[in-house]
């Protein structure tokens, strides 16, 4: 089909020339120009008026009274004159006189209207040699000037509605399905009265048709342009019904482009009647069809106006824009709502339209029409809301400009990155010497920024450097920093979004498998920790757990939430602690504390009291992984007291002098749950264990969504992430690292996705199965395994698990089947409840059966426990 | 002259150089800020992969140190050691002076690292043989200290020095038994194990190296070694010295060589098995079957696939070739399952850590050679003279015991074992007993009375090797081997018990 091409897929600039290229000035016809039946029919109505008028002005005196009588004898001569002076309707004068269009039937009357003609000057019109018939025709010629507007339309109408016709034959040879042109009665009520046709395609309603000629420019023709004929598509819209325009004539033609934009782009198709001839009106008829009369964007006229004014950085003002400001200010409304992904401020009552970020936006504009590397990284640096150190000039192959910015406390973003902005399009080499001086400059990052005017570069090659590189670096064009600065999404969000698209994400995943938790990566534990301060109160207490669990990492974060409780807190790493005597190295070198080389329990007291000196508040001091040291003491006497150090640690906490934390594993519990240990009474033990369902989804959920990854069926997918995981902290980070790994696999977009069946996937792969494993049964003895596949088998009664302890010659007291369930339940793996056991680790039993069967598994672990 | 490497690192720049996948999984782990244990068998492409990786990181930006615990000389304290450590840190980067830090701070691994740390990038630490510190003491402490480094970095400020810092572990040795499992920093590194060279890869070799096509013999090589690199290496080594025609004879004789279990390789390997029969049990169950399903935290198993005897393939711990499995069938020290003894052709030695359980130093050294060269023979038919290395071995390590007893306990013990001393023995010196009696006093000590009965047995071997005894009572040399395993097995028992005196 030939025609105008449809609006929202061609620039506006486009449409308006070829709209312009084929209007015409007018569409009289010169057939009907001058209706000449029409006046000779009326001539000859008026014949007798004429031969009377024409006796009189050839042969009277031009006396009023003979005017009056003849007018009596032939009332047509009024309805004469009144065209003979272009007067088509009754006139008043200011004497009091009247020119009426009937005959009055009073003679006086009669004589007065012959006089007041004679004053307008009846016989300077009708002389002697005058042709009356002459003079009616050429008044009727101009009388009927005024209908040949009129006239002209009712033609335009006549050739519309042929094209109509014309263009429902051919849509509904092109759609297959029955095209009509319904009538009056069965317009909307939006179109009634408005349009002239409405066409229903497949007995539904999808356009509207209308059409409008201007001779002349000028305030109405514009508005009607500019004001009605867009809000009459805003009201068609709620049909909704595509409003199909046929405009034309000089008025078009003087109109400016604005307006003429403002039209082409607030209704659905425009033509001119060339266009619509050509084929125009059907592919529009045709388009709706396809839409169900609904347009692709809704009132798009008018958001193109604020399109075209928020894209060149301006505000949008309510008043500026057509149609009736409560209507527009909805409009404004919806524009917003419409574009959830661009950051837009609606003013009070709806007034004005702003970017929410409008100096950026500026500034990138301004970036994008003169490019300047320095400015590319301040407004990277503004949009990111970060501090800027700018380093000048570095040795890369391009030129350009260098910054490190700072951004504090980021899951994903580094602390310090280095940010690099060239002139020219980025290479390979350019991302590997970037890589490199990241590294130098920015030694703890994982990630470098290149700001480039553009990039033609192939994201996939891309992408497999990044592979290659030591720190990731991620392309930023002009035009995606004026994305940032336009987009809904914090620019922190987009900027990372970017990065997870061209990254090897394995280098910025914010998941901690080994070690200790950074705070970043720290959540829940609210309960753990507020069982801590009130056991702080009076007691010391030792913080119970297997490997892995976050002992460490508790503790640390236990030291902010102390000292904001008051206390004065002191961390000491007993890592290497295997000695009173590196003890006393510790406290010395970590506390600043003056102390004996050759440190004796005996110091001890010297040593709280040191440090209560140090500040305000009650002394609490944290011994991480203290099992080493609990171990050295428990060989050691002084004064022949036997575990001298942790005895002289009791008396310091039952003085009141100081509390203690510990953290252990194995041996620590076990003098806890001694009777006859000095440990059983000393402190209060606080189990650690695996995370609350909330604490859990935290730790994976959180720095998936800091990544801009959005997750499918969420319910779901977080009840098989509790599944595999059951809370423990490190099989959750280990989960969250595998996604990201799963992830970074794929192609780029399908990067920012993860749904249930990812992390059911993860929990099939061997890799994870181990992991899990070794993660709950790595410290486990011999005996706690063969107890542990027991009970996986299906033993749940302590008395059977007894039973079967004598029966397989494994048991000799009650003590160790006693300690290996509370070892059990330290690592998580079990609860007891009323002599009973049920799995905590929910998984650990279908993770075990999938290694080898139960039975043989048992087998192997009863001949290395007997 | 041939390019294959069979002894030593493979230099990154040669032909003969295989890129392996490890290789990858430790730059990426490294890059990614993580600590790195790398586990592996020896002659598995460690030492090679830590030149290339070296040199990669550096190429990447990194500061890289490259530091051999082996090369650890003797130390007469751990501050010592921790200074000669520091020092080849510093020199790796560059350092020039290093003042070496006062007080407490001297036995602190961090102090001394952060007085050499430069400014600028991450610096990478490659520790190679890592397992290269003896002194248990020292050893924990050492480890201990990088595992605090590591707890450091989780709450270090970017501006520290330390957080900086990424290691690589590099070694063939048990993690969970090398260093307190509490303090190790093991348990915070990525794991990487070494893979075996691929098919394509051990082809590809053959033809950047030889420059000539791979043939199917060529093929056979790696479904004989499977990928490992040092055994692919030996055979290519030995056809390419070879003419095109004689290249089969040189593949058979290469498989009769290895079969005879002279090659170090094999008793390096096998030596970490035989002393340990939970070890001897399930690689003799690898040996005589298709594998056994993997058991997650096994140590064992995981043992075995650092030393490189077993891989997991398919979630089932398996031999790791064809060579493994024939070698282990062929070892009656290996076999712990009942049937009829293989032929041994050859002894496997335990290591020489197995004998530093004694107390004399002198002893120690004596009875490992001692031990050394009896494999030796044995492995070369040498029979009596094997018979005489196991008795100066079994001298050695008995004297040892009975003088660590004391006073009090050998006398308790000479009365309780009846010997008769000769005129030259003093019961009160087990350094002047005869052979025979220092069996008979050892079986005055509970912990080794079941094995030492054969002690009649071995005088009598002793005697066949002096040459008038042996001639009177001649047995031909090769039918002396079944003593000769006994005598050496009979080493291996006592060492087991005595060293837990």
């Amino acid at each position: 089909m030939a025609g105008p091409t449809p609006a929202d897929t061609t620039d506006t600039s486009d449409q308006i020339a070829e709209f312009r290229a084929t209007l015409v000035p007018d569409l009289y016809l010169p057939a009907n120009f001058v209706p000449w039946t029409n006046i000779e029919v009326e001539l000859r109505r008026l014949a007798r008026a004429t031969d009377s008028l024409q006796r009189l002005a050839s042969y009277s005196n031009h006396d009023p009274t003979d005017l009056a009588k003849a007018i009596e004898a032939e009332p047509s001569i009024l309805t004469a004159l009144h065209l003979l002076f272009a007067a088509p309707t009754a006139i008043g004068f200011a004497d009091g006189r009247n020119f009426p269009l009937d005959v009055p039937t009073s003679g006086t009357e009669r004589r007065e209207i012959a006089a007041l003609l004679v004053d307008l000057g009846l016989w300077a019109v009708l002389t002697a040699r005058s042709d009356v018939a002459d003079l009616l025709r050429v008044a009727l010629i101009a009388a009927d000037a005024r209908k040949r507007g009129h006239r002209r339309s009712a033609d335009i109408g006549e050739r519309v509605r042929d094209v109509l016709t014309e263009a429902i034959k051919a849509s509904q040879e092109e759609l297959g399905v029955p095209v009509r042109r319904v009538p009056a009665h069965r317009f909307p009520e939006q179109a009634r009265g408005r349009v002239e046709a409405v066409v229903h395609v497949a007995g539904r309603p999808v356009a509207a048709v209308t059409s409008v000629f201007q001779a002349q420019s000028g305030g109405n023709p514009q508005r009607v342009l500019a004001y009605n004929i867009p809000n009459l598509q805003l009201q068609l819209d709620a049909v909704p019904l595509e409003l199909i325009v046929i405009a034309d004539g000089r008025g078009l033609m003087q109109t400016s482009d604005r307006t003429l934009g403002i039209l082409l782009n607030s209704v659905a198709s425009c033509m001119t009647l060339a266009q619509a001839e050509e084929g125009g009106l059907a592919a529009a008829i045709i388009r709706a069809a396809a839409h169900d009369g609904a347009r692709v964007s809704p009132s798009r006229s008018v958001d193109r106006i604020i399109e075209s004014t928020l894209t060149s950085g301006e505000i949008v003002r309510a008043r500026e824009l057509p149609g009736e400001l409560p209507e527009v200010r909805f409009t404004l409304a919806r524009y917003v709502d419409d574009h959830p992904n661009l950051a837009l401020t609606l003013e009070a009552f709806g007034d004005e339209l702003r970017w929410e970020r409008g100096p950026y936006v500026t500034s990138a504009i301004a970036l994008t029409q003169a490019y300047s590397p320095s400015r590319a990284i301040s407004l990277f640096a503004e949009l990111l809301g970060l501090r800027m150190e700018p380093v000048g000039q570095l040795p890369l192959s391009a030129s350009g400009q260098a910054a490190i910015i700072s951004h504090p406390d980021d899951v994903i973003l580094p602390d310090r990155l280095l940010v690099v902005a060239v002139s020219s399009e980025p290479t390979s080499q350019l991302l590997r010497e970037t890589s490199r001086q990241a590294l130098a400059l920015t030694p703890t990052s994982k990630l470098a920024v290149v700001l480039a005017e553009d990039s033609s570069t192939d994201h996939a090659l891309f992408r497999q450097l990044q592979a290659t590189l030591p720190i990731n670096v991620t392309i930023v064009t002009v035009d995606r920093l004026r994305e940032y600065a336009e987009g809904s999404p914090s620019p922190r969000d987009s900027f990372v979004r970017d990065t997870v698209e061209q990254a090897d994400l394995t280098k910025v995943s914010p998941f901690v498998t080994r070690g200790a938790s950074p705070t970043r990566m720290f959540f829940g534990r609210d309960a753990e920790e507020a069982t801590l301060l009130s056991g702080l109160h009076s007691n010391s207490v030792a913080v119970l757990g297997s490997r892995r669990i976050g002992k460490t990492s508790l503790l640390h974060h236990a030291m902010g939430v102390l000292r904001e409780a008051g206390y004065q807190p002191y961390f000491g790493d007993c890592q290497t602690v295997r000695t009173w005597r590196d003890f006393g190295a510790l406290a010395s070198e970590e506390w600043g504390l003056r102390l004996p080389n050759d440190f004796r329990p005996r110091h001890l007291m010297d040593a709280v009291e040191q440090l209560a000196s140090k500040n305000e508040g009650h002394v609490v001091v944290m011994l991480d992984e203290i099992d080493q040291l609990i171990e050295w003491d428990a060989r050691r006497s002084e004064d022949e007291v036997p575990e001298p150090f942790f005895r002289a640690l009791r008396t310091v906490s039952q003085a009141g002098a100081a509390q203690f934390v510990f953290s252990g594993e194995r041996l620590i519990a076990r003098k806890l749950w001694d009777p006859h240990s000095p440990h059983w009474n000393f402190c209060q033990p606080l189990h650690l264990r695996q995370l609350t369902a909330k604490a859990s989804e935290d730790l994976l959920v959180r720095p998936l969504r800091s990544l801009q990854i959005e997750i499918e069926d969420e319910e779901s997918f977080l009840s098989e992430a509790w599944r595999l995981t059951s809370g423990h902290p490190q099989l959750g980070q280990a989960l969250g690292e595998h996604l990201v790994r799963r992830l970074n696999d794929r192609p780029i977009d399908r990067r920012r996705l993860l749904g249930p069946e990812d992390v059911v996937h993860i929990g099939r792969s061997y890799e994870f199965r181990q992991q899990y494993l070794e993660t709950y049964w790595g410290q486990a003895t011999d005996l706690e395994r063969l107890m542990s596949v027991w009970l996986a088998m299906g033993i749940r009664k302590i008395s059977s698990l007894r039973e079967a302890l004598v029966q397989e010659g494994v048991y000799d007291s009650e003590a160790p089947l006693a300690e290996g369930l509370r070892m059990l339940q330290l690592y998580g793996i079990i609860d007891t409840i009323d002599h009973e056991v049920e799995f905590r680790a929910e998984w650990f039993p279908e993770a075990l059966r999938s290694y080898s069967t139960l039975e043989a598994l048992a087998m192997r672990l009863l001949g290395k426990a007997l | 002259m041939t390019d294959f490497h069979v002894g030593g690192p493979v230099p990154a720049a040669s032909a003969a150089f295989v890129e392996r996948s490890f290789q990858g999984k430790v730059r990426d782990a490294v890059v990614g800020g993580s600590w790195v244990l790398l586990l592996g068998p020896r002659q598995h492409g460690k030492t090679s992969a830590v030149i290339r990786l070296r040199s990669l990181l550096r190429d990447d930006g990194f500061l890289v140190a490259a530091i051999d615990m082996q090369e650890l000389p003797p130390c007469d304290s751990y501050e010592s050691l921790l200074e000669w450590w520091s020092s080849e840190l510093a020199k790796e980067l560059g350092v020039l002076e290093v003042s070496a830090p006062e007080g407490p701070g001297r036995g602190q691994l961090r102090t001394w690292v952060e007085r050499i740390i430069p400014e600028g990038p991450p610096i990478v630490v490659l520790v190679d043989e890592a397992s290269g510190i003896s002194n248990d003491v020292w050893r924990n402490a050492f480890f201990g200290q990088l595992r605090a480094i590591a707890n450091r970095q989780a709450a270090a400020n970017p501006e520290d020095v330390l957080a900086r810092l990424r290691f690589v572990f590099i070694g063939t040795f048990r993690p969970e038994a090398l260093v307190s499992p509490n303090n190790s920093p093991f348990n915070v590194c990525t794991r990487v194990l070494t893979d075996d060279v691929t098919r394509d890869a051990a082809l590809a070799l053959w033809r950047n190296v030889s420059q000539t096509e791979a043939d199917a013999l060529i093929g056979q090589v790696h479904d004989l070694v499977g990928g490992q690199p040092y055994l692919i290496q030996l055979f290519y080594a030995r056809m390419m010295n070879s003419e095109r025609d004689a290249r089969e004879t040189a593949f058979r004789q290469t498989v009769a060589y290895l079969e005879s279990g002279r090659d170090e390789h094999f008793s390096s390997l096998f030596s970490h098995i035989v002393g340990d029969a939970s070890l001897c049990s399930i690689v003799n169950s690898l040996a005589y079957g298709s594998g056994i399903p993997n058991e997650p935290a096994n140590y064992d198993f995981q043992y075995l696939e650092v030393l490189g005897l077993a891989s997991i393939e398919d979630e089932r711990l398996v031999i790791r070739n064809e060579f493994y499995r024939r070698i282990a069938r062929a070892s009656s020290q290996l076999r712990t399952v009942p049937g009829p003894a293989p032929a041994a052709q050859f002894l496997i030695p335990i290591p020489e850590s197995d004998f530093a359980y004694m107390s004399d130093r002198y002893l120690a050294e004596i009875a490992y050679n001692a031990y050394r060269g009896a494999v030796v023979a044995y492995g070369e038919r040498a029979y009596r003279l094997a018979l005489a290395g196991f008795g100066a071995t079994l001298e050695a390590v008995l004297i040892d015991c009975l003088v660590r007893l004391g006073s009090a306990s050998l006398a308790s013990a000479v009365s309780l074992s009846g010997a008769s001393f000769a005129s030259f023995e003093q019961p009160s010196d087990p350094a002047s007993y005869r052979l025979v009696n220092l069996f008979k006093v050892a079986k005055g000590i509970s912990q080794v009375s079941a094995q030492v009965s054969l002690s009649d047995v071995v005088r009598d071997w002793r005697n066949m090797i002096h040459p008038a005894v042996a001639a009177r009572n001649y047995v031909p040399e090769e039918e002396l081997a079944p003593e000769a395993q006994m005598a050496s097995s009979l080493v291996c028992l006592l060492r087991r018990d005595l060293s837990k005196l």
